[in-house]
């Protein structure tokens, strides 16, 4: 189900709207900066992070990303970021604060605070891909002064993930159609299947390698029309990192909080 | 005669010591088009590897366009030769279509500008000028082979050289892409097991079987000659079979 929605929000960059038409470096530099305000939080912190949780909307609002696919390829990462925090609430037992009168150690917030981070981080970058194609992706980041071996590394990679993802599903088929009782393959067939498509990705990049070299590749796949970096992408490069910025520094929560506190009252 | 290939005694031995070709003679005229058809495991695709430099010759000598083909060669011998493997998939490793078929000119260094045009004209061309900004990766297989076929024309090569280009198109992109096949101009080395397609398409069949030529002439003549084609292992098309009423509808 998420490979589905993988291949949905692939599709869902190369439709037009006016996130898409943005520079792709102008969308990449918002993000890392988004990504490194939520990274530089202190460790117990929940509260102050969750307007963070605007930019994602935001953005998926703006390009017009549907929910669904992002949210369940959260889902399905996320058993990472529990395994990462697991351990805090046994290390860390001693309660630095209070929720609706229960006492919570340090290791639960620390616990949440990971996984809220980890959504954050990943549902925004699963939204720049899907208003951004992966290649202009991979462009922009050498246009920001990364290696050119990183780049078509990783538009090569582009390319033939999904042909790689169909020579898996083809074995899983294949397998469930002889064996047609067993849901999941004993292991020894697994391991059989495994190596099977160890196999054929080598081939795959065998013969890709011989196409490229028949067609003069010399360690490059040169664009054909580098992208302009015009007014509205500086508009939105300043705009996005302006915010970004603000919802680190201020206490936005704290404010809300006394704003809702004051209305009841 | 102006030949864009001839093969001499061509040789290849595997590492591993079995011989794959032995005394392959082969030629080609410009503008002629020549289907080189054979059973599984007669040394096609290792003559193909051959002409396009990935495999070396273990004796013979190979010449393309009037280059006699080895290391300080290669590079202009590629130029001057279009392949296209049975794989599209494996040939469109660009973002977009427009990049792809762009692609040899850029990375030969030419102008940008003029690359994207000659691209642009090509597709137009094939009738496929709407797949121009599209990832090669959501393609259908025809329009793959019509994109690989537009890339491998843009650098105006005097020979073509297809494996298999019919496998895996359904019946109308393959007689799209033999339509298209008819129109070009420079020599065409078609390797295949369509052999409908070879009588359609050449005028010239070479059999190979493990790994020598077994008969070289006349499409129709060879391709129609039931004995010849069961001793390698190959059918007559049905073509030229034609000895049985079609019954009208």
């Amino acid at each position: 189900m998420s490979e589905l929605a993988a291949r949905a929000l692939d599709r869902l960059g190369y439709s037009g709207g006016p996130v898409h038409r943005l520079d792709a470096r102008a969308k990449l530099l918002v993000c890392i900066t988004f990504v490194l305000c939520v990274a530089s939080f202190p460790r117990h912190e929940v509260a102050e992070m969750l307007p963070l949780a605007l930019f994602p909307s935001g953005l998926a609002a703006l390009g017009r990303v549907p929910a669904r696919p992002v949210l369940r390829l959260v889902l399905a990462a996320s058993p990472f970021a529990l395994l990462l925090g697991a351990a805090s609430p046994f290390f860390e037992t001693a309660p630095v604060g209070e929720v609706f009168g229960i006492p919570v150690s340090g290791g639960v917030l620390s616990l949440i605070s990971i996984v809220l981070r980890f959504a954050l981080c990943t549902s925004t970058l699963l939204v720049l891909v899907a208003t951004t194609p992966l290649p202009r992706l991979a462009r922009a980041l050498r246009r920001l002064g990364a290696p050119g071996v990183v780049s078509v590394q990783l538009l090569l990679l582009y390319r033939y993930l999904f042909l790689l993802l169909d020579e898996g599903e083809r074995l899983s088929a294949a397998r469930l159609l002889r064996e047609p009782r067993r849901r999941l393959p004993r292991f020894s067939t697994a391991r059989g299947m495994l190596a099977m498509l160890l196999g054929r990705t080598l081939e795959r990049a065998q013969r890709l390698y011989r196409c490229l070299e028949v067609r003069g590749f010399e360690g490059d796949l040169p664009p054909l029309e580098p992208e302009r970096f015009r007014l509205p992408d500086a508009l939105f490069l300043v705009a996005g990192v302006a915010l970004c910025l603000i919802a680190r520094l201020a206490p936005l929560s704290r404010w809300a909080g006394a704003l809702l506190l004051a209305r009841s009252a | 005669m102006n030949l864009v290939l001839e093969t001499e005694d061509l040789a290849y031995r595997y590492p591993d010591g079995t011989e794959a070709l032995r005394g392959v003679s082969v030629h080609l005229a410009a503008g002629e088009r020549l289907g080189l058809v054979g059973p599984n495991g007669a040394g096609k695709t290792t003559f193909v590897s051959l002409l396009a430099g990935l495999l070396e010759a273990s004796g013979g000598k190979i010449t393309v366009a009037g280059l006699r083909l080895s290391s300080g060669t290669l590079a202009e011998i590629r130029t001057r030769t279009g392949f296209l493997f049975d794989d599209p998939d494996d040939q469109l490793f660009m973002p977009t279509v427009v990049e792809d078929v762009a692609f040899a000119p850029l990375a030969a260094g030419q102008d940008r500008a003029r690359a994207a045009a000659d691209a642009s004209a090509l597709l137009a061309e094939f009738g496929i000028a709407e797949l121009a900004e599209r990832f090669p990766g959501h393609l259908s297989s025809g329009e793959k082979r019509l994109v690989t076929l537009a890339g491998a024309l843009i650098t105006s090569p005097r020979l073509l050289v297809f494996d298999e280009p019919t496998s895996g198109l359904d019946p109308f992109a393959r007689r799209q892409l033999i339509e298209h096949l008819r129109r070009l101009e420079p020599g065409l080395l078609v390797v295949t097991h369509d052999l409908e397609m070879v009588v359609e398409l050449c005028s010239r069949v070479v059999v190979l079987d493990r790994g020598r030529v077994a008969a070289d002439g006349p499409a129709a003549a060879i391709l129609g000659d039931e004995r010849l084609m069961e001793t390698h292992r190959l059918e007559t098309p049905h073509i030229l079979k034609h000895r049985h009423p079609h019954p009208r509808e």
